[in-house]
């Protein structure tokens, strides 16, 4: 009964690689491609591997020379390569893509080849709703393209289903719509096949009879056709049927027959398999030395071909001879073999299955823990992901609150240093007020004391004088008298020394004549003949306010009065110029000069002076040096004092 | 007839004085005496003199101020300047404001009646101790020779940078001082000199021994 069942996929995947071999030329580049594919298709039943090697080759050439019935080609029977190593969903895989090539170029018997075997692969995986869906498409496929074969053999695949499926009715009706379309399309083949199959449903059912009829009109089919194929699967299930009747002469008749078509056919398996149930027909009619000649031949052919189902066959039915023949050391010995074969059977299938199952244990192991990893670096890919993420935010937000600090920082201090600024000028202002006041305060003292001095004490001493000479003039006399004309003297030069100390107070010729006369008188007058003061006026120098040019004329006096007292110098120069809006006066001397780091009484006294230039926003400078003179240049920006002073003047 | 003299000085002391060295004298007769400007005008008005004794130094009017009014209204009137300014500005400025005689105050009896005298017969007199101060000043008054022209340490180094071809902003750098005072000093150096181009200040520099 196994027999029965295996046929049907048989003849699918005979037609999947058959449809392989076919070429198909359209282009001339693509010859060599067709070569290849010759090449493989010789290569699939010799090596798996090499095989798909080559077409993975094939498809790469076939997509550069833009040839896709040659990528179609290699898909469809890479597919079928993983169909045989029962990889079916990667076959699966491979057909679609296949199906995706032949759609458009619209190769109809290709599309429906791979729905077709798509189908198989679900019916393989017992899924027969899907197994059925795929045969449907691949019979749509065929008839939309006028394949009848195809469609023929696509409704067997169905009625295969169904019987399957335990509807043997449905089943019935497929093997039947098969059947017509094979015959219209003379496909001896699925016509014989869908007759046989008709006909086991009808065994299935217990309808002996119509089992053999339909065997019947199969092997004339198969006659007619010469179809060795349909005759052998016939005419076995014929012999098969007089076997179930103890009819063991017509059995061996047919099932010979079907023996010799299978060796007409030239597949060893086939042949060596039918063998036993031969000699078994001919151990139950009687006939021991055929049975066993025919057992030893098959024995040792299945034993050549690897084929130890049947060599367990031959074993079992030569036990049974040997019992019946009574020869129970035979039959033991038979037992034995079969037992130990079976065992090694149930064993090979096992290990096979446990391996099987090892490796698919593996792969999906494997599977998940690729899983797994994918998953853990997707996981990891979203933790960076989300850390750098962060870690940007983080950067912003410590780089955009160290801008905001900085920026508030550095305002913060621009205002501190405004401010402090602001407080400086406040002060400096405060102090160049106070120094203003202190010295106009002195100057009207001081011009207070001369003017006592000058109209007080200067008139009286003249009017003095002028009685003592009218004294001296009307008494002769006195002439002789020494002490008078002392006295006299003496009451001169008082006038003279107060009136001098009156000027030294408040320089008249300053309020009247201005800085140019009243410097040059000074220098003039100070001039003694241990130090001669050169005086030196460049430029029109204009009127100023009362109180700068007292200052200047006070500064210089001061710093000329110092060179007197203490630089011992021979010469000095007091000069002063005026140009453009800048007065400058230079007072140099080439006296012993003095250690500007030093800190003796003169640089109190400059210090002093500095902060009085300073007062009306001007410059000292002192360069000195020891034994090499001293010059100190001022320097005054006079836009604004000249103004003031012009109103002042008027 | 003896000359008519009016005086006026804002001392009381100093007019008493005066009387005191005039009143004996024959040929002097003192007509008016006035303590400041406007009362020395008001008596003017009334009677003129023919020599006015005029103090500069005086409160409201000083006599710088009054003497050219009183040359202009009556310019028969000799003026001598009675004061104890003894500048020579003061001497130089009086005299060009139309006065004939300029006196110290600390002068005696002769030498102010020879004045006074002096004065009225047309003639001019400066006090002798201010004879003495002109004299001195003329002659220690300016130096022509621009060689003898002291010049500043500064203006020395300037004036061999200019000779040494320097911009002004390259000397201004050189020295550590601003460009304006570059430019006064070499102004100053111009004007002291006489000399108005870089050529001139060259050679200039090259006398005096500042380059070679």
């Amino acid at each position: 009964m196994l027999f029965k069942r295996s046929f049907c996929f048989y003849a699918v995947c005979c037609l999947s690689v058959g449809s392989a071999t076919t070429v198909y030329g359209q282009k001339q580049d693509s010859n060599s491609v067709k070569k290849l594919l010759d090449s493989a298709s010789v290569l699939i039943d010799i090596d798996k591997q090499k095989a798909l090697n080559l077409y993975q080759t094939i498809i790469t050439t076939s997509k550069k020379i833009n040839y896709p019935f040659g990528v179609a080609k290699s898909l469809h029977n890479t597919g079928i390569i993983n169909y045989e190593l029962a990889e079916y969903e990667k076959a699966r895989k491979f057909f679609h893509e296949a199906i995706a090539q032949y759609r458009p170029i619209k190769h109809g018997k290709g599309i429906s080849s791979c729905l077709s075997n798509i189908g198989n692969t679900y019916q393989l995986q017992d899924k027969s709703d899907s197994a059925l869906l795929y045969y449907q498409k691949a019979v749509d496929v065929s008839q939309q393209y006028g394949l009848t074969e195809s469609a023929g053999r696509g409704y067997s695949n169905m009625g295969m289903v169904f019987r399957k499926l335990k509807q043997p009715q449905k089943a019935y009706d497929y093997y039947l719509k098969a059947f017509q379309l094979a015959k219209k399309s003379k496909d001896s083949t699925t016509m014989g096949i869908a007759l046989i199959n008709q006909g086991t449903i009808m065994d299935d059912l217990g309808k002996k009879e119509e089992f053999y009829q339909k065997q019947l009109e199969a092997l004339k089919i198969g006659e007619l056709s010469h179809n060795n194929y349909v005759m052998k699967l016939a005419s076995f299930n014929i012999g098969d049927y007089f076997g179930t009747k103890k009819d063991y002469q017509s059995a061996i008749i047919y099932s010979e027959r079907s023996l010799q078509y299978s060796l007409l056919m030239g597949i060893p398996y086939e042949t060596e398999r039918i063998k036993p149930i031969i000699a078994r027909f001919y151990f139950l009619s009687g006939n021991y030395k055929k049975a066993e000649s025919m057992l030893f031949d098959a024995l040792e052919q299945s034993k050549k071909i690897e084929a130890s189902d049947i060599t367990l066959d031959c074993y079992t039915i030569l036990q049974e001879l040997y019992e019946t023949k009574n020869d129970f050391k035979q039959a033991y010995k038979y037992q034995k073999l079969a037992k130990e074969l079976n065992d090694k059977i149930f064993n090979e299938t096992q290990v096979k299955t446990i391996h099987e199952l090892e490796v698919k244990y593996q792969t999906s192991e494997k599977d998940k823990q690729l899983t797994s990893n994918k998953l853990q670096i997707a996981e990891k890919d979203l933790q960076i992901q989300w850390r750098n993420t962060w870690i940007t935010i983080t950067i912003s937000v410590i780089g955009l609150l160290l801008t905001i600090v900085l920026i508030t920082y550095l305002t913060y201090q621009n205002r501190q240093k405004l401010h402090k600024q602001k407080l400086i000028a406040l002060d400096k202002e405060k102090e160049v007020q106070l120094l203003e006041a202190m010295i106009n305060g002195e100057e009207k003292e001081r011009t207070r004391i001369a003017k006592d001095l000058h109209d007080g004490v200067g008139g009286m001493l003249s009017a003095a004088k002028m009685h003592f000479s009218v004294i001296k003039n009307e008494n002769p006399q006195m002439n002789n008298i020494q002490g008078f004309d002392t006295a006299l003297s003496l009451l001169d030069e008082s006038a003279t020394e107060v009136r001098k100390t009156s000027h030294n107070l408040m320089p008249e010729l300053l309020l009247t004549h201005g800085l140019k006369e009243a410097l040059a008188l000074f220098c003039q007058r100070i001039n003694n003949p241990l130090t001669y003061v050169e005086f030196v006026a460049l430029g029109d120098i204009p009127r100023f306010k009362q109180s700068f040019e007292l200052s200047v004329y006070r500064i210089v006096q001061e710093l000329v009065n110092n060179v007197i007292k203490h630089s011992e110098a021979k010469e000095a120069i007091v000069q002063i110029s005026c140009h453009d809006e800048l007065l400058s006066i230079t007072v140099e001397d080439d006296g012993k000069g003095f250690n500007q780091n030093g800190t003796s009484k003169n640089g109190i006294g400059l210090s002093s002076l500095h902060s009085r230039v300073e007062s009306f926003n001007g410059s000292m400078k002192i360069d000195s040096e020891e034994k090499k003179g001293t010059t100190i240049y001022l320097e005054f920006d006079i836009a604004r004092l000249k103004v003031l002073a012009s109103s002042e003047l008027a | 007839m003896p000359i008519t003299l009016t005086i006026a000085d804002d001392h009381i002391m100093v007019i008493n004085g005066l009387k005191t060295m005039l009143e004996k004298h024959d040929g002097i007769s003192i007509i008016s005496t006035n303590i400041n400007g406007k009362e020395l005008l008001d008596s003017l008005a009334l009677a003129q003199p023919d020599v006015l004794l005029l103090d500069i130094q005086m409160p409201g009017m000083t006599g710088i101020e009054l003497c050219p009014i009183i040359v202009k209204t009556y310019p028969g009137i000799k003026i001598i300047t009675l004061t104890s300014f003894e500048e020579s500005h003061y001497v130089k400025q009086m005299i060009r404001n139309g006065v004939s005689g300029y006196l110290l105050k600390n002068t005696d009896q002769n030498t102010l009646i020879e004045a006074i005298e002096a004065v009225y017969n047309g003639q001019q007199f400066i006090d002798p101790q201010i004879q003495k101060i002109l004299l001195e000043e003329s002659l220690s008054g300016k130096k022509v020779s621009s060689y003898e022209i002291p010049l500043t340490k500064r203006e020395k180094e300037i004036l061999k940078l200019v000779a040494e071809e320097k911009s002004n902003q390259e000397i201004a750098d050189l020295l550590f001082i601003s460009l304006r005072t570059v430019e006064t000093h070499r102004l100053n150096l111009s004007q002291k000199l006489n000399i108005k181009n870089t050529a001139g200040l060259v050679k200039e520099a090259i006398k005096r021994g500042l380059i070679q």
